[in-house]
């Protein structure tokens, strides 16, 4: 036999789960422009029922329903697509590092230009060949090394610029090594209380929601796999090696490389290097920012660096040996033009010949024959400019410069290609994450109606119950008095 | 299907973004009429450019180069002009004292005619153009020719002090000319229909046998010689003109194609770096009504909510 009060406990557990179903709700509308945070629903399920005999006509027990309640919050959430977001993001952070770094190298170069390299080496050849047919003329002269220095010093800015660019990317490298350490102390902070709260029987969603965040914060830094195991604790590795497990962390450590153009220590294969801090060992990137800053750093930056200094010295070394041999207004021969540094590595126009230096132009070999008019060797050295004289004679100076460029701007064009390919499948996969696990404002508005009208429904049940007990408590047996 | 509020505001956001950003980037096309900012905009386009502009400072060199030989030619061409005029001066001096009889007085006269023309010629022979002597060979700084004057040697002899060379530039892609002519050659080197003696000498020689008169026995064999070594004199130099006019000619050729090339090569640059205005005007307009269609169905998608309809 039922308890009259029945009616009053399922009355109470509803206005309890609903109100409960409206925290929930209230807890999703503050959230709605949380990143990262994931929608929680309520899951509201009928209390345990209890059979009774209906009655005696009645064959068959029924089942007296005891009410509602809130059997679980659940977080929703697919694994498998936030397992895709990080995977995309390593490959997008890789691509967006090295579409960062080659940016860069391109605004150096700062071709195509009115005033660029390109265009300086043709006004130098140009002033040779003007010089050619006017070797007596001292403005002439002046003019040519005058241009000359011009070259030099776009050479200069040139590497000078890549150098700098190989120091910057270090730095960006650096930072960013910060950032994947302090994210991997965050991430096993968050495992350790994870798995504190989980134990004794809670569910830290809203700490989950911020290890995910983390996660995939890490993952567009540097090439990660992160895996769920025992407890609620995320394991996270970078290469075969384990960056994060449980609550305690293998931090990496950066090594600045040397500067472009001078060689690699004896026994490191790269120049910059990322290593394991417990023992040293070389960090296995294979993607996110880091890894695309790396790839640069280590591999592209040296290459377009040493195209330019080949193509100085290769100038270098063809004008002077003509240079050398010719004479100067003033019968002196011998003279060097181009100097390069090997150590400043810095290009000059010998200071024999640059009166800003104490010079004298008239001492810039002209001449075959050692005659004023004589214009020869300066149209000897004119004609350097379509000489195939790089890459083993197969190609001119010029014509290497703009295989430089063209290179270039094919890595930068794939880079900024693979940037817009790999946004477009994050974004997909993100966009399903979010609606999947996003909070919709409707939704929830509706929601809040649904569990605000149960509620009132609930408390309008409690009153009739109320009223019932009161017609059976107050009304009845009076007969008597 | 399940939109989020964020799923809608994110792309909302996003494609805005980038419809204005597209739009940014046309408008830059436009306002700096270039296609090409930097390698990674079209690698092959850019490396084309390049391998223009390189080509166009080429040809402004070479265009350069001719009108400078041209006006050197040119210049050459005047003073043997003027040569050839003095030349024939002195053959129709020497005509005129082999004809009449003239007294003493008058042949000195004509002597002092032709000591004039000696001078004048030499005068011409170091010329000067652009500060440099034309007939010096390569030692354009030094006066080629000076008379040596000794009393003792009535023959004045001209010596010249220039150096016969070769003066090259490139009018075209392996095309290298001579601009100059040498003034050892076309002055002092003997002419064989005159007897083997130089431009000088002949005059000289009209001279001394104009100062000897009809008192020498030879006098009118002399005159004879001297008429004809004027006129090979004058042959020789109607030669190398005719050689320096056909350089010129052939120039005027090369500098019309030099200009042709250069229209083709900035036609070729144009198209390899130039954005294409009209077209990005076009899709600019194009451009702007996507970004204001994006625009106002944003604001239509965002503004109503289940709110607005509850009381």
């Amino acid at each position: 036999m039922r308890s009259a009060f029945l009616g009053l406990e399922i009355a109470r557990r509803a206005l309890l789960t609903h109100q409960r179903a409206l925290d929930v709700v209230a807890h999703n509308i503050a959230n709605a422009a949380t990143p990262g945070y994931v929608r929680r629903e309520p899951v509201l399920a009928a209390t345990e029922g209890f059979v009774v005999e209906t009655g005696a006509g009645f064959k068959r027990p029924g089942t007296v329903g005891t009410g509602v309640e809130v059997a679980r919050i659940k977080r929703v959430f697919d694994g498998f697509l936030e397992s895709r977001i990080r995977q995309s993001g390593v490959t997008l952070g890789l691509w967006e590092g090295r579409h960062d770094a080659l940016s860069q190298v391109e605004a150096i170069f700062g071709e195509p230009s009115d005033v660029g390299l390109a265009d300086a080496l043709n006004k130098f050849f140009a002033a040779w060949d003007e010089l050619a047919k006017r070797p007596e003329s001292i403005p002439i002269r002046t003019a040519l090394v005058e241009e000359a220095k011009t070259l030099a010093a776009f050479f200069n800015q040139t590497t000078r610029g890549l150098r700098d660019l190989a120091r910057d990317l270090d730095e960006g490298i650096t930072t960013r090594i910060d950032e994947i350490n302090s994210l991997a102390s965050e991430i096993a902070a968050q495992n350790r209380e994870i798995v504190r709260i989980t134990a004794i029987g809670n569910d830290p969603a809203d700490l989950k929601d911020k290890r995910d965040l983390a996660i995939a914060r890490l993952s567009r830094l540097i090439s990660i796999r992160a895996f769920e195991v025992g407890g609620g604790s995320v394991v996270i590795e970078v290469g075969s090696t384990e960056l994060v497990r449980g609550d305690s962390v293998n931090e990496l450590n950066f090594t600045s490389g040397t500067p472009l153009g001078e060689p690699i220590p004896a026994g490191e294969v790269e120049a910059s290097r990322v290593s394991w801090s417990d023992d040293g060992s070389p960090v296995d990137i294979r993607g996110g920012e880091v890894g695309g800053l790396l790839q640069v750093r280590n591999g592209d930056l040296p290459t377009y660096y040493k195209d330019v200094e080949n193509l100085i010295k290769a100038l270098r070394d063809e004008i002077n040996a003509l240079h050398t041999a010719g004479f100067g207004l003033d019968g002196s021969q011998g003279a060097e033009f181009y100097l390069y540094d090997d150590a400043t590595r810095v290009l000059s126009v010998s200071s024999v010949l640059d009166p800003d230096a104490g010079g004298d132009v008239s001492r810039v070999a002209a001449s075959k024959t050692g005659e004023a008019g004589d214009g020869a060797n300066a149209l000897a050295i004119a004609s350097l400019k379509d000489a195939l004289t790089m890459s083993g004679g197969t190609v001119s100076f010029r014509g290497f410069y703009q295989q430089t460029i063209a290179n270039l701007g094919t890595d930068a064009r794939q880079a900024a290609y693979m940037v817009q390919v790999h946004e477009a499948t994050l974004h997909q996969y993100t966009n399903n994450k979010d609606n999947l696990s996003g909070v919709a404002i409707d939704e929830e508005v509706a929601n809040l109606m649904r569990y605000q009208r149960a509620y009132e429904a609930a408390a309008r049940l409690a009153t009739v119950i109320d009223q019932m007990l009161d017609t059976l408590i107050n009304g009845t047996g009076i007969v008597g008095r | 299907m399940r939109i989020s509020t964020s799923y809608l505001l994110n792309n909302l956001t996003r494609d805005i973004a980038e419809q204005f950003a597209r739009m940014q980037r046309l408008s830059e096309q436009i306002s700096t009429g270039k296609r090409l900012r930097k390698p990674s905009d079209d690698p092959l386009a850019v490396s084309r450019a390049l391998a223009i502009r390189a080509l166009k400072a080429g040809v402004a060199q070479h265009k350069a180069n001719v009108d400078y030989a041209k006006d050197w030619l040119g210049a050459t061409e005047g003073v043997l002009m003027k040569a050839h005029d003095v030349l024939a001066d002195a053959a129709d001096i020497a005509l005129r004292a082999a004809n009449g009889t003239f007294s003493d007085d008058e042949r000195q006269a004509f002597a002092q005619e032709v000591d004039g023309l000696i001078s004048e010629l030499l005068g011409l022979a170091n010329t000067q153009y652009d500060g440099r002597y034309v007939f010096a060979g390569l030692r354009t700084n030094t006066t080629p020719f000076s008379l040596v004057e000794d009393p003792a040697d009535p023959g004045y002899p001209v010596v010249y002090q220039g150096m016969d060379g070769s003066r090259e530039i490139e009018v075209e892609p392996g095309t290298i000319i001579q601009v100059n002519t040498n003034g050892g050659a076309t002055f002092m080197q003997g002419v064989a229909a005159a007897g083997g003696r130089n431009l000088f000498q002949i005059l000289t020689d009209l001279r001394e046998h104009l100062l000897e008169g009809d008192g020498s026995p030879t006098f009118q064999a002399d005159i004879a010689d001297d008429i004809a070594g004027t006129q090979a004199a004058q042959d020789k130099i109607m030669n190398i003109v005719t050689g320096i006019g056909a350089k010129i000619r052939r120039l005027g050729r090369v500098s019309g194609q030099l200009s042709e090339n250069e229209v083709e090569l900035e036609a070729l640059l144009s198209k390899a770096e130039d954005a294409d205005v009209a077209r990005a005007v076009t899709e600019l307009k194009l451009q702007e009504s996507v970004y204001k269609a994006a625009l106002g169905a944003a604001a239509s998608v965002m503004q109503p909510s289940l709110l607005d309809y509850l009381r």
